[in-house]
């Protein structure tokens, strides 16, 4: 904690942070987010006395965790009463770390349904979600490992983000503005051993995804689609869109199960065809940067679900700006040919000046991975191959008719600047 | 456990380094550019480094906040060299007040993450570009080595060496400046290298002046989808693309020096992008000469595509003068002017023009080239053209549209007049379109330079607010 406060020197820092970020619509975590209030931060017991969940969306963000009282055991991530938990289902990979997702709403208030675009929470409401790793992926029941909780509150004029990194004693969790690095083990489910330096984001790097069209936005529980599947409570399983509309928390919800939505899980070949798992998958990783108005744009690649012109999606797409991420491959995806399609480049590298996504991703999901890899295999757009095919035909012709009339055509040259 | 264990072992050992970082910031390990050895710019520039820095508007002191040109400047952070600073670095970036001038003093800063700024108004200045090094070379995050999301952002007088990817990318940033910043990779022209030296884009209001940019794998200075640009007094060397203006509305580059790249500036427009269809582009007053380093592009970019000895390209732009230049000693050919139809991948973008239209070439001075053609694209022009290759070669590709009754409308084409060559005339050829291409055997070019002498008006200065 002290240095976290040891940075804010300015006394006006606040005050320019707050001119800086509401001007555009758009609130993170700010200096100015620290809660003066030091009686609430007396740490684990308030942490876990089981009272309600307190959080005034008008106040500057607490400077722990424990003044909102989330968690009645924050260690196991059992929630208080009125935070729900949830889950996605595509969710995005955080380098294996396990999300614990929650959901709070003050009373009285409830967020709309919308069969498709996005869910439009109520003021006050607050998303939250946890990081951690288990110590061996075979054994859920092992203890865990927590990391960070980030929420998200949504203020009268937009959504504010704030992270707050734990304590080793899992007691108590503390706003942080610069993120940290820390080494992580587990056992995979292979059962290998792994290590790795997870690195929790700073705010800046929290806003290369969460920034869209000039505003700060949650990523999770934003379409209904997403939403709309089982979970086991601890009062059994149930719809979990069902169980909001049933606790208040949603409102409009259709009657008729096929009026909604739902996206397919990746990595459940019952929930959906090959493409509908691809496509879920890159939407849920991606897309919060390669769509219009996400800080991707510029490359003009658009992976959100709904995309459909196939070059839009990296169908025959030539790279812009990629340098060495393209590793030699033409387009963004070859149909039938992972082996040549940039996507698979960007997917499998954990070099920092090749991988996507750019934050968030250090560990190549190997299984994601194969997901991708087989959608391409298994591409056909004929018609567009072909078309590519007549100009690269054309092309080689010249070459060729070139090679013919000068016997010196140094054809090896030419192939290595082609 | 946690990694701040392994933070200080990382300081620890850039400690070690920086106590020797000094000597290795001029010398570029086994590489030397042939033309920095003698005028590096440091050298100069050291004994006055802090005069010339207390002489400029935007200083500040720690004191009191004070008004300047309508905005307040907040203090000065001063940043030494050493195991701390990173973890400062980082931190104060992050929490920067709008009017802060971030001051890294002179030594090599080593760096393991990216450096990213997304407060307005705010200074990042060195004490001279090879003075202040930003090293990445033990970069384990990041694209960039410094990415900038914020409005009225300087950086300068600092190099940034060695990224993993892009040096400095800066992305919806308006107003920024980019001035005696050197981008380098110092391990010479390699696929390896980071894409981007200097890489603003999608923005309004661009300066980059007086910089370096030094091994980018694609293009030292890029400026892409932007608007109102100046590129000037630059030096671009040993980049596949030296200097690249891409889908941009209103760029002047000029007083740049482009030499020993694969391409020395580079005017382009791509399809599939926000911001398409380039046009309104001074190319002026240039050096370019000997950009003749084999193309080490990464295959799938288009500079890839750019063959090796070309001294200016213009691909897919319309309105674009090319003027007062000084050009020489290129293998392919002087100056290229295509069509992106040429870049053999389908248009698929209803949006996108893919023609090169309204060029305007004027009062250049040539020297000698097209003596050693490379690539694909030089291969496929020494079919029809046989070597020497020209001064300046067309593709010839013209929108169908635009030709009426067989005639091409005079601002669809382009204007290759009053350039003057060392010795003997200046050469000219249109490759006769696409179909020359595929068959070069019974291409039909025009080396007649007399037909392509339209007067088109000069395009208007880029003006910058506050820049002179």
């Amino acid at each position: 904690m002290d240095s976290i406060l040891r940075r804010f020197r300015y006394p006006a820092i606040a005050i320019l942070f707050a001119a800086t970020f509401c001007c555009s619509g758009l609130l993170f975590v700010t200096s100015s987010a620290i809660q003066a209030d030091a009686s609430t931060s007396s740490g684990a017991a308030d942490a876990t006395d089981g009272r309600p969940v307190s959080i005034d969306h008008k106040a500057d963000p607490a400077r722990v965790i424990s003044t909102y009282k989330l968690f009645k055991d924050p260690r196991h991530q059992i929630p208080n009463e009125g935070v729900v938990p949830y889950d996605l289902n595509t969710p995005h990979f955080a380098d294996y770390a396990t999300l614990h997702r929650f959901l709070w709403m003050p009373k009285g208030s409830s967020c709309e349904y919308r069969p498709n675009g996005e869910l439009e929470y109520p003021v006050g409401a607050t998303i939250i979600l946890t990081v951690g790793y288990t110590g061996d992926f075979r054994d859920p029941n092992l203890a865990e490992h927590i990391l960070e909780t980030r929420l998200w509150i949504r203020k009268t004029d937009g959504w504010i983000g704030t992270q707050y990194i734990w304590n080793d004693d899992t007691t108590e969790a503390t706003l942080s503005l610069t993120g940290k690095h820390v080494d992580v083990s587990w056992i995979h489910s292979d059962g290998t051993d792994r290590h790795h330096t997870f690195r929790m984001p700073n705010r800046n790097q929290c806003l290369q995804c969460h920034e869209i069209n000039d505003r700060v936005v949650p990523l999770g529980p934003v379409h209904a689609r997403y939403l709309n599947k089982s979970y086991s409570y601890s009062h059994g399983s149930e719809n979990q869109l069902e169980h909001w509309a049933k606790i208040g928390y949603l409102t409009g919800l259709p009657e008729n199960k096929d009026e909604r939505p739902r996206v397919a899980v990746w990595n459940d070949r019952a929930t959906g065809d090959l493409n509908s798992r691809a496509r879920a998958y890159l939407d849920m990783n991606c897309s919060s940067c390669h769509r219009p108005g996400g800080i991707a744009f510029t490359s003009g690649l658009d992976l959100t679900f709904d995309q459909s012109e196939p070059v839009r999606f990296g169908i025959f797409k030539a790279p812009v700006a990629a340098g060495r991420g393209t590793g030699n491959g033409r387009f963004v995806i070859e149909p039938g040919h992972p082996e040549k399609s940039i996507m698979m480049v960007r997917l499998q590298s954990t070099d920092p000046g090749v991988r996507m996504p750019v934050v968030g991703r250090g560990l190549m999901h190997a299984e994601g991975v194969e997901l991708i890899r087989e959608w391409i295999s298994q591409m056909d757009y004929a018609d567009m191959a072909e078309d590519q095919a007549k100009i690269d035909s054309r092309a080689s012709a010249g070459l060729e008719a070139f090679r013919k009339m000068k016997g010196e055509f140094n054809s090896e040259a030419a192939t290595k600047e082609d | 456990m946690f990694c701040n264990d392994r933070v200080l072992l990382l300081c620890g050992l850039s400690a070690l380094l920086i106590s020797c970082g000094c000597n290795d910031s001029g010398t570029h390990s086994n590489y030397v550019p042939p033309e920095q050895s003698g005028e590096d710019p440091g050298d100069a520039a050291s004994a006055d480094a802090a005069p010339q820095i207390a002489a400029t508007e935007n200083v500040a002191t720690d004191g009191p906040s004070t008004e300047q040109d309508g905005t307040a400047t907040k203090g000065v952070v001063v940043f030494q060299p050493g195991p701390d600073a990173q973890k400062q670095v980082l931190e104060e970036l992050i929490l920067a007040e709008p009017g802060t001038v971030f001051q890294f003093e002179e030594g090599v800063f080593h760096f393991t993450d990216g450096l990213s700024l997304t407060v307005d108004n705010v200074t990042i200045r060195g004490r001279g570009m090879d003075k202040t090094v930003l090293s990445f070379k033990q970069q384990e995050a990041g694209a960039e080595g410094l990415y900038i999301t914020s409005n009225r952002v300087t950086v300068e007088d600092l190099a940034i060496e060695d990224t993993k990817g892009n040096a400095i990318k800066s992305l919806k940033a308006d107003d920024i400046v980019y001035r005696r910043v050197r981008t380098e990779w110092t391990g010479g022209p390699l696929a390896t290298n980071g894409a981007y030296g200097i890489y603003p884009v999608s923005s309004n209001n661009v300066l980059i002046e007086e910089s370096v940019a030094i091994g980018a794998s694609d293009s030292g200075i890029y400026v892409g989808q932007s608007k109102n640009v100046i590129v000037r007094n630059c030096r671009a060397a040993f980049n596949v693309a030296g200097i690249e203006i891409e889908n941009c509305h209103g760029a002047d580059v000029y007083g740049n020096e482009a030499t020993n790249n694969t391409g020395g500036i580079l005017v382009f427009d791509m399809p599939d992008l926000p911001q398409q269809k380039g046009h309104d582009i001074r190319v002026f007053k240039n050096k370019v000469f000997d950009n003749n380093t084999q193309n080490f592009a990464p295959k799938g970019n288009i500079v890839g595509t750019v063959p090796t000895g070309t001294g200016v390209m213009v691909m897919a732009n319309s309105n674009v003068e090319i003027f007062e230049n000084d050009i020489r000693d290129h293998g392919t050919t002087n100056m290229l002017l295509v069509s992106y139809l040429v870049a053999n991948i389908e248009i698929k973008d209803p949006n996108y023009y893919p023609y090169t239209e309204k060029i305007h070439v004027h009062n250049n001075t040539f020297g000698p080239c097209g003596n050693k053609p490379a690539g694909a694209g030089g291969m496929l022009i020494q079919a029809v053209l046989s070597t020497p290759i020209p001064d300046v070669v067309w593709d010839g590709v013209v929108n169908p549209e635009k030709v009426v009754d067989g005639k091409l409308a005079t601002d669809a084409g382009i204007s290759v007049r009053g350039n003057s060559k060392d010795e003997g005339e200046v050469t000219f050829a249109s490759l006769g379109g696409l179909a020359s291409l595929a068959d070069p055997a019974n291409a039909g070019p025009d080396r007649n330079i007399a037909n392509y002498a339209e007067v088109f008006p000069s395009i208007e200065p880029v003006v910058i607010s506050g820049v002179e």
